[in-house]
């Protein structure tokens, strides 16, 4: 895994950005190694010199209380060095917030436990106003047991979330559950991904190769496993590969609208339900997790929190994945987030729960 | 009252026996030893927690246990470790027992309610230790939505949180009144030991930041319970806001943990190198000057969570403040040790390894203060390594030292100084073992809170996880060799340290209304080392 980075030092700077945050490190990395030699070596020194030898006899010391002119230095030369380091600190974020006005914009949000990524690049059904673009996430790292950074390390089947070289890119963060924050290391951006809010990043990659992308606020059970890779190419190749995606959309556009038999719905909604982390909330078992048990539920007479009764069916279970809000089961809380699907991933998922038996 | 009791003969205050008679006591020597009991219990029991992380860790993979059960491990270290040991740390143990002595004082202003402190302190832990059925796992941060969404026991856990907070602000008041109401004639200000200083600033700080951890953490609570949304966007609810509250008061309270912990350094360096204090003045207001900026400072935390990019510059230069009278007292310190004679025992290693290792801790808060570069550095291990050089190199170090300094005191006994000793360089070695190789873990980009790692960062995760390990043995040997001396030791002394302040000068242990007669002070405490006719002068 050296042909990453061996974590020695700072990663490889990768991003136009990272020179100027690298600068900042440096310049403090080196005052704080000055400052840390010449106070622990003046304390090293002092205790050598004035400790208590071995028989020795007690010493008269002198009566020193207090001495203004050296207080007043040792207050104001280190708030000059300290001011210095603000300003570097101030340089650097400037330069790490300074969005540009010709950038890509690529959606990313985050749930337990990958990360989505949304590609502004699509094709489009004249005809029927359907939609689709190029997308993926790094859910495939992400095993039953474990962290995944295993798998990420060993290169398995993963998706690597593809961008040029030398190209602006902005990355609108959000997320569908908890507090996320997502990490790119060589290029020295993080930024948190909030429920509820849209946060940005932006970096231009100076280097091609593959970095690693990590989830750097606590989010449960796979926090350590939410990790991928950004692959940097150079932008011929991406761009055939963007074209290729595209292609394939293409294909898929044709089939859409097509009525899927209930079989291949199932399969999917079945791939759905994990890949969507509803089996988070949600257990199979009868098991209540933060949400109802959702095996059986199809056909049932269910009470809501305001008291009113209903049969749950294709409707209601479509709403309640599409708006969460609007009904809230009685006995739970009102803790589903709105769900990032599509219609016909909701068509396959309310086809999986329809077929699950009590 | 006060000649009544220099009738009788003194008793120690140890002598009556029974657990009864224990927790019934007012007496703030008793309810400090009952702190030292309780917080070094959770210390042991936070460590082990720690040691089993460490051995997941030591290579990457799972070994031992699931991610999950690691989570738990995490949040139980930290909850422990800050809720349950450090915060009433030094403060609620030496704070109680030696505070009231220093001052000339029999007691602290308000007895009873003291004992009360201690009483919510022991309601806080079994709420705590009642969730341990299905412990949480949150981090000891408890961030929304995760905190409000997870379906492990977070409401015991912040709910016990809650109730210690109250604990802590009830021991604040008290320690603020004493020190304001109770001091003996002639104990000026400027007079105070500069423990005392410490304990007062910190007290501060307990009584007006917990209140807002305490409010934001019954929010948290009813919004699990009731479905109220103050954090949970899904509810309408803001989860930033929460940080805001929590590191309002989390900020602060690392200043809690470290004042106490400065002003045993400042006690131990002048009596163990036989010089007064440099800077009595600086280091005094400096402690009172970091409480006060400490408040402003909380966003520091918040960099990258969606705070406004000015707002963020804002709070990197306030950040930064709060560094000089840091630097200040450590040259101050230093300043002491100039010219002395350095007796390097137990308690003085302790303290000048606290400088040693706080040095460390300060500096690199620098590239954290530092906007720009913080984005790499946050939540990565390099925190981790920052915080562990301050909190564990800075006050449960001290707190060994305060132990071993004030042992001969509380206990009558002396305690084995080559044992002790030598375990020190245990601490010392395992301690950076331990942690040096996180700074350079975090620089590369490893995040904290991971179970498991990429293989390039194993070789350093090794290293920690040894350190780790040698650490644990010397925090072991060192309390079980202070134990031992509670049967073994020979019997102290009043004064073995040859020290000023007044808790030496009367009996080890102490009696029970610890003066016979109410002294009156005529002097500072750290006159050490100079003639007669200098110490006139000095006044
Ligand atoms: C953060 C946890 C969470 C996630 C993730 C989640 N849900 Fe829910 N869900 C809940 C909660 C809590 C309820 C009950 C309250 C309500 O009715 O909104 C619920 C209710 C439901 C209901 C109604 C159940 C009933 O008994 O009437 C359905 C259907 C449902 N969810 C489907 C899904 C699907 C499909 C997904 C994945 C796309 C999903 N949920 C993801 C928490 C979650
Ligand atoms: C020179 C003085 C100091 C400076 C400039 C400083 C700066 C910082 C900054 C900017 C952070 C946030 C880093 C991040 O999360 O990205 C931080 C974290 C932290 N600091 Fe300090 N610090 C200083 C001293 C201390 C002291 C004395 C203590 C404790 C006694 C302390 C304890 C902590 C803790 C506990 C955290 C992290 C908490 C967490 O995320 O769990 N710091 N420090
Ligand atoms: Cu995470
Ligand atoms: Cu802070």
């Amino acid at each position: 895994m050296s042909d990453i980075y061996p974590a020695l030092v700072l990663p490889p700077s990768a991003s136009s950005s990272a020179p100027v945050v690298d600068f900042a490190f440096w310049l403090v990395m080196i005052i704080s190694i000055l400052a840390f030699l010449v106070v622990e070596g003046v304390l090293i020194y002092f205790v050598v010199r004035y400790r208590r030898r071995k028989n020795e006899a007690e010493r008269e010391t002198p009566h020193l209380t207090h001495n203004t002119t050296l207080e007043i230095i040792w207050t104001i030369v280190p708030s000059l060095i300290l001011l210095v380091l603000f300003y570097y600190g101030y340089v650097a974020i400037k330069e790490l917030r300074n969005f540009p006005q010709d950038s890509e914009v690529i959606r990313v949000v985050g749930q337990k436990w990958f990360w989505n990524f949304y590609y502004p690049y699509c094709v489009e059904d004249q005809a029927s106003g359907k939609k689709l673009c190029i997308s993926g996430n790094t859910e495939n790292i992400n095993p039953e047991k474990g962290s995944g950074q295993t798998q990420l390390a060993k290169q398995e089947n993963q998706f690597l979330f593809r961008i040029p070289k030398g190209r602006n890119i902005t990355l609108q963060i959000e997320s569908q559950d908890v507090i996320h924050s997502l990490y790119i290391p060589a290029f020295r951006v993080k930024q948190d991904a909030v429920p509820g809010l849209k946060t940005r990043l932006w970096f231009q990659a100076t280097e091609l190769g593959e970095f690693p992308i990590f989830c750097t606020e606590y989010c449960g059970k796979d926090h350590a496993g939410m990790a991928g890779k950004v692959l940097v190419m150079e932008p011929v190749a991406f761009e055939q590969w963007k074209e290729a995606e595209l292609a394939k959309l293409r294909e898929k556009l044709k089939t859409i609208g097509q009525v899927k038999d209930e079989a291949t719905l199932i399969a999917e909604g079945t791939r759905l339900f994990t890949a969507k982390g509803c089996n988070a909330c949600h257990g199979l078992q009868g098991n209540r997790l933060v949400g109802p048990p959702l095996n059986g539920i199809y056909g049932k007479q269910e009470e809501m929190q305001d008291g009113s009764k209903l049969t749950v069916d294709d409707a209601y279970l479509k709403e309640s994945i599409l708006k969460p809000m609007a009904k809230i089961v009685k006995g739970y809380p009102p803790a589903m987030p709105p769900q990032n699907v599509t219609e016909d991933e909701v068509e396959a998922l309310v086809a999986f729960l329809r077929s699950l038996k009590n | 009252m006060a000649h009544a009791v220099a009738e009788h003969a003194p008793v120690s205050y140890l002598e009556k026996k029974g657990i009864l008679s224990w927790l019934s006591s007012v007496d703030h020597k008793r309810i400090g030893i009952l702190y030292l009991i309780t917080t070094m219990s959770a210390f042991l029991v936070g460590g082990v927690f720690a040691l089993l992380m460490r051995a997941e860790l030591a290579r990457p993979g799972m070994q031992f246990m699931d991610p999950q059960t690691y989570n738990v491990l995490m949040t139980l270290h930290g909850s422990i470790m800050i809720f349950l040991f450090i915060v009433p740390g030094i403060v609620a143990t030496f704070g109680n027992f030696v505070l009231p002595i220093q001052i000339g004082a029999r007691d602290v202003a308000f007895p009873v309610l003291n004992r009360f402190s201690f009483q919510v302190y022991l309601a806080g832990l079994f709420i705590i230790a009642l969730g341990l059925a299905n412990p949480a796992d949150t981090g000891w941060t408890f961030y929304p939505p995760y905190s409000s969404t997870t379906d492990t026991n977070v409401i015991t856990l912040t709910l016990g949180a809650f109730v210690l907070g109250f604990s802590s602000i009830l021991t604040g008041i008290n320690f603020i009144v004493t020190v304001h109401k109770m001091r003996a004639p002639g104990m000026t200000w400027y007079r105070l030991p500069l423990f005392v200083w410490a304990i007062y600033s910190a007290s501060l700080i307990q009584v007006i930041a917990t209140p807002v951890v305490g409010i934001s953490l019954i929010l948290l609570v009813a919004e699990r319970v009731f479905g109220v949304g103050f954090f949970t966007p899904a509810l309408g609810g803001d989860p930033v806001l929460f940080q805001h509250f929590f590191w309002f008061y989390s900020h602060p309270v690392v200043y809690i943990m470290i004042l106490p912990a400065m002003g045993v350094v400042s006690e131990i360096l002048p009596v163990f190198s036989r010089k007064p204090i440099f800077g009595y003045k600086a280091i005094a207001w400096s402690s009172v000057a970091i409480a006060a900026v400490s408040f402003v400072v909380w966003a520091h935390h918040l960099f990258v969570s969606s705070l406004s990019t000015t707002a963020g510059i804002v709070f990197s230069f306030l950040t930064f403040t709060v560094a000089v009278p840091t630097a200040i007292k450590v040259f101050n310190w230093l300043a002491t040790l100039y010219k002395g004679q350095i007796e390097l025992k137990t308690p003085m290693l302790y303290s000048l390894a606290f400088i040693f290792l706080f040095i460390i801790g300060g500096l690199t808060g620098l590239p954290l203060a530092m906007i720009g570069v913080d984005v790499h550095l946050h939540d990565t291990y390099f925190v981790v390594g920052h915080f562990h050089y301050t909190i564990q190199g800075g006050t449960v170090l001290m707190m060994i030292a305060a132990l071993h300094y004030w042992w001969p005191k509380i206990t009558g006994r002396m305690y084995n100084e080559k044992v002790a000793a030598f375990m020190f360089w245990f601490v010392f070695i395992g301690f950076n073992l331990t942690f040096i190789p996180q700074f350079i873990l975090g620089i590369g980009g490893m995040p904290r809170r991971y179970a498991d790692y990429l293989p390039e960062f194993a070789p350093l995760h090794l290293i920690s996880s040894i350190g780790a390990y040698t650490l644990g043995i010397g925090y072991f040997v060192t309390i079980l060799n202070l134990l031992i001396s509670l049967k073994k030791g020979e019997k102290a002394p009043a004064n073995p340290w040859r020290a000023n302040t007044l808790e030496w000068q009367i009996e080890s242990p102490p009696t029970e209304h610890n003066f016979h007669e109410i002294p009156t002070i005529t002097s500072w405490p750290y006159d050490y080392g100079q003639k007669e006719e200098r110490k006139k002068e000095s006044l």
